[in-house]
């Protein structure tokens, strides 16, 4: 008990070091792990679990904070961003935090009703993907006003997808693991962000760290969404917490800043905890951590409490983490010139970019920062990069 | 509005329930030493943890094949077997596996979790 317990801390650790540092995931861990051949461990199983948890929690500060996104929540980074500009950086990692937190408790007060109806799922919700994500890139362009914006929206999509094509089924390491989208994911949404605030001197506001308070009712309609899409995330594969969260905002219509982040939040963590759920009702892997955990321990029924008795240690570890941590950067961040922290993160993440991906990666992120450049300067949503994911999903569900 | 005093204070009740929670599966998930004489029908998808020599042993693919001997004898089986596994599991070695009684083809087996060598 002691044993698994400590396990579960260590898991916790790891979970805040894999969060904060951008191009390290979860996954990239749990290849040392069974590269010396361990298996038959539950408390390395709950390690994982908690390792996972918890970094969906502090993913959201490099995010929002330096810009630096990872491969699940990046969307979370432009209004993030547009928060952290006004001085309300603590406010948007608040509610990314609030978002994890009710949506994983939302999770585990549905683990029952869920693995009734995976199997149903799973058989329903694949068939309808391609039609709804091929919709929403039309929808993309249409939501543009103005002929010239429409046509500057399409094109952005069309580079992006063709970005996308290249790089998840034909380039380097190929599918959709959080290194190779780490290249086209820094380009689009990182690098572009930086050069842009770089170049016009955009500086940052005096943040409010002490004594936030959040709006309930986006906390409640945010937290809602985003177990719905976590729901299906951790069913199919191919679609990430990003893209769901970004269907559904198109599905549903306008969602503020403050309700999207929140969506993203509970999307993340809801994801890991529902994938677990899946692992133990169908057998299927939909996520790193599930995969890791199929492999370290077999999946026995009584596990269920173990998943949530780990997720519930990890999310309370993880929201007052995240809140301490996000209070230590941002009142070190107004100390700081905000033009030369651009500076250093585009730098350091173009090293990670390289260092993982190679020159080929750097290709990639330089070609990616053309193309949301283009998004920024033009005015058109920048959002609409998110073609990169959804046209080769569509063209993987197509084959299947 | 919600105040993060409250945001906080949730996450550690949430902390506080999931302790909880830890020590009922432990409970939930402790097995139960036992002679592989004690084994039967009774103890199907029960854990339990017996110490017996290795009377036989063979991989085939990602399954480790092997029999325990303490007097009485019960086949068992280990998934994905890792490097250590293999190298505790020879024949007329002492170890300790923990695992499931399960029933296969009509006779009971154990599928192991965990294998030690014996002290």
């Amino acid at each position: 008990m002691i044993e698994l317990l400590l396990f579960v801390f260590l898991g916790c650790v790891l979970g805040v070091f894999t969060g904060l540092t951008p191009g390290i995931h979860s996954n990239t861990v749990s290849f040392l792990v069974l590269a010396f051949g361990f298996s038959g461990s539950i408390e390395l199983a709950a390690m994982f679990v908690a390792m996972g948890v918890t970094q969906s929690f502090v993913d959201f500060i490099p995010n929002i904070i330096f810009g630096a996104p990872d491969s699940e929540s990046f969307i979370g980074m432009l209004p993030g961003h547009r928060l952290l500009v006004k001085g309300e950086g603590m406010k948007a990692v608040g509610l990314a935090t609030a978002g994890c937190l009710f949506g994983g408790i939302g999770a585990i007060l549905l683990a029952g009703t869920f693995m009734n109806f995976v199997s149903g799922i799973l058989f329903f919700l694949p068939k309808i993907i391609p039609a709804a994500l091929a919709l929403v890139l039309f929808s993309m362009v249409l939501s543009e006003k103005g002929t010239r914006k429409k046509a500057f929206s399409a094109l952005v999509i069309s580079l992006s997808a063709l970005v996308g094509v290249a790089v998840l089924t034909l380039g380097q390491g190929g599918g959709n693991t959080g290194n190779s989208l780490m290249a086209p994911i820094t380009g689009f949404f990182a690098i572009s962000t930086l050069v842009y605030s770089i170049c016009s001197g955009t500086s940052l506001k005096r943040q409010e760290v002490k004594k936030i308070s959040l709006p309930g009712k986006k906390i409640m309609v945010g937290s809602l969404l985003g177990i719905a899409g976590a729901s299906a995330v951790s069913i199919l594969p191919g679609v990430g917490a990003s893209e769901a969260a970004f269907i559904i905002r198109k599905a549903v219509g306008k969602i503020g800043t403050g309700t999207y982040l929140v969506l993203i939040g509970a999307i993340s963590t809801a994801n890991i905890i529902f994938s677990l759920f899946v692992l133990l009702a169908a057998g299927k892997t939909r996520t790193g951590i599930a995969a890791i955990v199929k492999v370290l321990a077999v999946p026995q029924p009584e596990m269920l409490w173990l998943f949530i008795s780990v997720s519930l240690i990890a999310m309370a570890f993880a929201a007052l983490a995240t809140f301490a941590l996000a209070k230590f950067f941002l009142e070190k961040i107004r100390f700081l010139p905000y033009g030369k922290v651009n500076v250093a993160v585009l730098l350091f993440l173009a090293l990670v970019v390289l260092a993982f991906n190679g020159f080929y990666g750097l290709a990639v992120m330089g070609v990616s920062a053309c193309i949301g450049l283009i998004a920024v300067t033009e005015k058109v949503k920048r959002s609409h990069c998110m073609a990169f994911l959804m046209v080769p999903t569509i063209l993987i569900y197509l084959a299947m | 509005m919600l105040r993060e005093y409250w945001l906080n204070r949730i996450a550690l009740a949430c902390g506080v329930i999931g302790a909880v929670l830890l020590f009922y599966y432990a409970w939930l998930a402790a097995p139960s030493t036992a002679t592989i004489g004690q084994l039967d029908k009774g103890a199907l998808d029960k854990k339990v943890i017996v110490q017996a020599r290795v009377d036989s042993a063979f991989a085939k693919g990602q399954t480790l094949f092997f029999t325990l001997d303490d007097g009485n004898k019960i086949k068992a089986v280990k998934m994905s077997p890792s490097a250590m596994d293999k190298f505790f599991v020879q024949k007329n070695a002492f170890v300790v596996v923990t695992g499931k009684v399960q029933e296969y083809e009509g006779a009971l087996e154990l599928v192991a979790e965990k294998i030690e060598p014996a002290e």
